[in-house]
């Protein structure tokens, strides 16, 4: 009898254990072209736009076709800034190369190769703008290389943590979010172009789990030299003086970007450890003015004042496939002009700006 | 007592059916994970079953690989990095004993960014994808496998690691069967006196009056990486014992110039010294990194006694970061 009961415990195991690996096996969802689709459609019902919002109209889009037999296209295009003149400049990191362009698109000159000499990178991930230089964080060799305005090697200085992303500001000091390697270590680092670590400040988030990514952030500063820490797993924005001191905290109010939070607090509560949504994709400075990217459904890009007021909305609904990685904004007159990274299904920078919308003879917009 | 039976008998035949169908999911699963296969222990062991046409027109089969060492490349003819490996290895390997296989598809883009014809490799550009999941190679970047005579797995990456740092050294083990070994740089029990390139650390020891000496070679210097681990660990050990240790950072004069050293030290908090190799350190130092790989040569830690002894190595191959931190604070 013994045996028998021994026996059915095994067979109730066994069944227990196939029964419930079968479901977590049908459990499992393909992300198929259609399963996203079907998602995306479902999203954009539920995340309508705000009044008032602003669509983006596509105008032009570049490097072309043609150039590629030359041997300029993108392949791994992932950062995107202009200078004082309004040239385009972007880093592909596939390439080590960094990519110059006119503001309409005319290529103008490609900058270093593959290497670890002078002026020579290995994915080289930001570009940052003074009047004498262009300064680019050659990200896998650990430095900081400074090139003339026509792109010639000038000086280079090694760093000794890994950083996420990085601005300067008006005076010259270089701003770094560093990837954290301990709790106590802060948001920011300044360094001189001379690479001497000034001082560090901002205190990260505390979380038991993930606390490394959680505290992600991506900056900007504007003409007052203000430095602006947009976190990338919540839709959170913390403004610093120059030197460090806590200005001010805001949020980006949307619903698309409150349901992403509210994910990302779930995963948070079951302490896991990665896997968090990007809510915040790219933040960027145009005068007094921040601008801050979100992805899902649409393509927004949210304006907000020096004091944290949430102004605009601009939004574009590019095809499923498409992702942009990263953005520019330009003004031109009156008027601002667009240029989004495109990162899949290729490489290329399309260029919007926003649709004029018409009023009706005698009547309101 | 039957209809227990018979409720067992159902039990059984239920487990069994969703036993099967259990088993039928995993297969089905398993050939749809691509993407982590570099993480996974769904990596490749042995050349896959396949057949392909290749652009000359000629069957390339799997089995015609049988008792010769394979390479095996998939090329995306846009990316630079696959473009830059495949011409090193052709370049490097075409001569030596070794079959060179190109998965690609777009043989004409190949042809002109590699500049490679198909005399001496096989170009396969029919069936790219069917191969990429036949080799279970991820989707995302471009990867290589390397196979020797029994069709077994020595070794296989993502493109994008590079000749240098990647495949050149398992290459060299396969075909010239050349194996790096530390002890030609340094090994413990040695007098650090007798080694011609090690005058630089030799006259410290001469110079300084400490009974100690611990020394750590870093062609690569960031928080990030192995040798953020060996500073912290260093700083703790100088910051206790600073009478009677002495502790410096030589850095590899390719990697690194005069200049960087200050803002090194500015950026990492170290208060110990930090130089760059002499001449003869970095002549040496160089040399075996160009004839094996920079990974093996960098993140070395030894300990010297006054004598000029060494006492104790560390590197990253020898597995024993803990056992030389242990053995130094024994000393303490």
């Amino acid at each position: 009898m013994k045996g028998a009961g021994l026996l059915r415990t095994i067979l109730i195991g066994i069944l227990i254990i196939n029964s419930s690996s079968l479901i977590m096996c049908q459990k499992q969802k393909t992300y198929d072209e259609e399963y996203q689709k079907k998602m995306r459609m479902k999203w954009l019902k539920e995340v309508p736009l705000p009044p008032n919002s602003i669509e983006l109209k596509f105008k032009y889009s570049f490097p072309s076709k043609d150039l590629e037999k030359k041997g300029i296209y993108l392949f791994g295009a992932n950062f995107i800034s202009n200078d004082f003149s309004g040239n385009i400049f972007v880093t592909d990191t596939r390439a080590h190369q960094i990519f110059k362009f006119a503001p309409s698109g005319r290529f103008l000159a490609k900058i270093g190769k593959k290497g670890q000499g002078p002026g020579e990178f290995s994915r080289p991930s930001l570009i940052m703008h003074t009047e004498d230089y262009i300064i680019v964080y050659d990200r896998g060799n650990y430095r900081i290389q400074f090139f003339d305005r026509n792109g010639n090697y000038v000086k280079s200085f090694k760093l000794y943590k890994t950083y996420f992303d990085m601005v300067i500001n008006k005076n010259g000091l270089i701003f770094a979010a560093p990837i954290l390697r301990t709790k106590k270590s802060f948001l920011i680092d300044v360094l001189t172009q001379d690479g001497k670590l000034l001082y560090s400040f901002g205190k990260p988030k505390d979380f038991k789990y993930g606390w490394i990514q959680l505290n992600f952030i991506k900056l900007a500063t504007n003409v007052k030299g203000e430095i602006f820490a947009a976190f990338i797993h919540f839709p959170i924005i913390r403004k610093y003086s120059p030197e460090g001191k806590f200005l001010a905290e805001f949020r980006v109010r949307h619903k698309a970007v409150d349901l992403a939070e509210k994910m990302n607090q779930t995963r948070i509560s079951k302490q896991m450890r990665t896997g968090f949504i990007a809510i915040i994709d790219g933040i960027k400075s145009l005068g007094n003015k921040i601008y801050i990217s979100h992805s899902a459904p649409r393509w927004k890009i949210f304006e907000f004042d020096s004091y944290g007021k949430q102004k605009r909305l601009y939004w574009h609904l590019p095809s499923w496939d498409v992702h942009y990685t990263d953005f520019l904004i330009q003004k031109k007159g009156n008027k601002k002009v667009f240029y989004f990274l495109q990162s899949t299904p290729e490489n290329k920078i399309c260029v919007f700006i926003p649709k004029i919308i018409k009023k009706p003879k005698g009547g309101k917009p | 007592m039957r209809k227990i039976k018979e409720i067992f008998r159902f039990i059984i035949a239920f487990a069994i059916i969703i036993a099967v169908l259990i088993i039928i999911q995993l297969f089905k699963k398993g050939n749809n994970i691509i993407e982590s296969q570099f993480n996974s222990k769904k990596f490749i062991m042995k050349l896959p079953k396949f057949d392909s046409m290749d652009v000359r027109g000629k069957l390339v089969k799997s089995e015609n690989f049988k008792g010769k060492n394979l390479y095996v490349q998939f090329v995306d003819p846009l990316d630079f990095d696959d473009i830059d490996l495949i011409k090193k290895i052709y370049v490097n390997w075409k001569d030596e004993n070794l079959e060179i296989v190109v998965i690609t598809k777009d043989f004409e883009r190949f042809k002109a960014r590699s500049g490679i014809g198909t005399e001496d490799i096989i170009v396969l550009a029919n069936d790219y994808e069917k191969l990429k999941s036949k080799f279970n190679s991820p989707q995302c970047c471009g990867t290589y496998y390397l196979f020797n005579k029994s069709g077994r797995v020595i070794a296989a990456g993502k493109n994008v690691i590079g000749y240098e740092n990647g495949v050149k050294v398992f290459l060299k083990q396969l075909i010239r069967n050349e194996y790096f070994s530390m002890s030609n740089f340094i090994r413990a029990n040695e007098n650090i006196k007798n080694i011609e390139w090690f005058d630089q650390i030799a006259e410290i020891i001469e110079k300084e009056d400490k009974r100690y000496f611990i020394f750590s070679l870093f062609t690569s210097f960031c928080e990030s990486c192995l040798s953020g681990a060996i500073i912290n660990n260093l700083k703790k050990i100088y910051s206790k014992n600073k009478n009677f240790i002495y502790v410096m950072c030589i850095l590899n004069a390719d990697f690194h110039t005069k200049e960087d050293i200050e803002s090194l030290r500015s950026q990492s908090g170290i208060n110990f010294p930090i130089v760059i190799a002499d001449s003869l350190l970095n002549q040496k130092w160089v040399s075996l990194i160009h004839e094996f790989r920079e990974a093996d040569l960098t993140d070395i830690v030894f300990i010297v006694d006054k004598t000029g002894k060494i006492l104790k190595v560390y590197h990253r191959n020898c597995n024993c970061y803990k056992s030389f931190f242990d053995f130094v604070n024994s000393l303490i």
